[in-house]
């Protein structure tokens, strides 16, 4: 089996086409990634992924969901408040239960992606799960932009927070009121540290979006799943795009990452926010 | 012409076979792994966080995306996503001994100790001679 190590000195099989087998320097010699599975050449992984996303009918799909959901919507509107109102209720319960729960344990061995995720949920993302990936995304970028010990100074749970996780959202319910300063702060101080930010503040906007999905009907909302998942699609088809045309030409990589950076970091910031949107709880 | 051949096409190679039935998350597993292994850690990051969000209870995802900050010395980062990834991923014991190494680097030894000790009875009760292969030769290297 190839691997690669989080930190080994373990030969790594490289898969570009034509390329001889390369190996990393690392300081260990355990091997902990398991192997992909046998790809002879990643690029055309890539342009698989491309081209799969490209035959969707992206555009098309959208317009077609938003044209239903307009129709639908006046209609509807009136008989599902009633419903909408008890069944939010149960929902945003179960949601913090939920997100509460999983805050809870992801806290006791990695409290800034909890804080951060808690953050993230305070903006209408998705699921639990999701608002935790998320969040590790976001750690992750940030890390990327900014040293270690700066990103995690300013993203690092505080007690306050750490009891607002273990206590008040596993309540459930009320956590919006309740964590609403303290959450809001931690947010305020991600929101410094890196471009990504902006883009997880996006998620705001697009759970606005989420929460008026919520008044459609249930044919209504997983077109719009589907939309905002499309939409995804076609922000990682940029994505994939850009690290191919990094990728084709090794000479000019390095000057490529460093001119693009920019640009890429906001195709993601897209990204997130489409999958954000697309994978409701 | 799909834009697979066109692309092939312009890097002026044939099309290249490549497995239809790969998933997306596999596809994005095996480009970021090509690129962690080329040591391309910042590009790698990228696919790797992409495929944390669309498989967020994959521990790969958060096994490779520490690695990559693993590899850049970003080990207080790692921890926290390894720690993520043995949370939500199911029977995740590659990302508890990847937990358990940083500490180990980190001097939280009696951390690392109680990662180990979760990894190692996770990979009893998942009956894969894999995992626990993985955890016996972990201990044996560090009690060598």
């Amino acid at each position: 089996m190839t691997s690669v190590a989080a930190t080994t000195s373990a030969p790594i099989v490289a898969m570009g086409a034509g390329k001889e087998p390369t190996s990393a320097s690392t300081t260990e010699s355990m091997p902990l990634l398991p192997a992909p599975q046998s790809v002879s050449d990643p690029l055309s992984v890539l342009f698989l992924l491309q081209s799969q996303n490209e035959q969707m009918g992206l555009q098309s799909g959208t317009a077609k969901v938003q044209g239903l959901q307009q129709e639908r919507h006046t209609a509807l509107v009136k008989e599902q408040s009633a419903i909408k109102a008890e069944a939010a209720a149960a929902k945003h319960k179960s949601f913090w239960d939920k997100l509460g729960s999983i805050c809870a344990q992801v806290a006791k061995v990695a409290g800034v992606v909890a804080s951060v995720a808690a953050a993230v949920a305070t903006c209408g993302a998705a699921s639990p799960l999701a608002a935790v990936a998320v969040a590790g995304a976001i750690l992750s970028t940030a890390g990327f932009v900014s040293s270690e010990t700066d990103v995690l100074q300013k993203l690092g749970v505080s007690d306050k927070l750490a009891n607002i996780l273990n206590t008040a959202m596993s309540v459930g319910g009320s956590v919006a009121s309740l964590g609403a300063g303290a959450i809001a702060g931690a947010w305020n101080v991600v929101s410094t540290t890196s471009s990504v930010v902006s883009g997880a503040g996006n998620i705001g906007s697009g759970a606005s979006g989420i929460a008026s999905g919520h008044a459609l009907a249930k044919e209504d909302e997983a077109s719009a799943d589907e939309a905002a998942d499309e939409f995804a699609q076609d922000n990682l088809t940029r994505f994939i795009s850009h690290v191919v045309q990094q990728t084709q030409n090794a000479d000019d990589q390095d000057k490529q990452l460093l001119s693009t950076i920019g640009q890429t970091k906001g195709m993601e910031a897209k990204a997130d926010l489409a999958v954000a949107t697309g994978t409701k709880g | 012409m799909d834009t697979v051949q066109f692309l092939a096409e312009l890097r002026g190679n044939d099309v290249p076979a490549y497995p239809l039935g790969m998933s997306k998350v596999e596809a994005l597993y095996a480009a970021g792994h090509w690129l962690l292994s080329q040591e391309r850690f910042v590009d790698a990051a990228k696919i790797f966080r992409m495929m944390l969000r669309l498989a967020p209870s994959d521990e790969r995802s958060w096994l490779a995306l520490g690695t990559c900050h693993e590899r850049i010395g970003q080990h207080r980062i790692a921890l926290e996503l390894y720690g993520t990834g043995s949370v939500l991923g199911v029977a995740a014991v590659r990302c508890h001994l990847a937990r358990a190494r940083t500490l180990r680097v980190l001097d939280r030894d009696d951390e690392a100790d109680a990662a180990m000790d979760r990894a190692e009875q996770l990979a009893a009760e998942s009956d894969d001679d894999e995992l626990v292969t993985l955890v016996l030769r972990e201990k044996g290297r560090r009690a060598a």
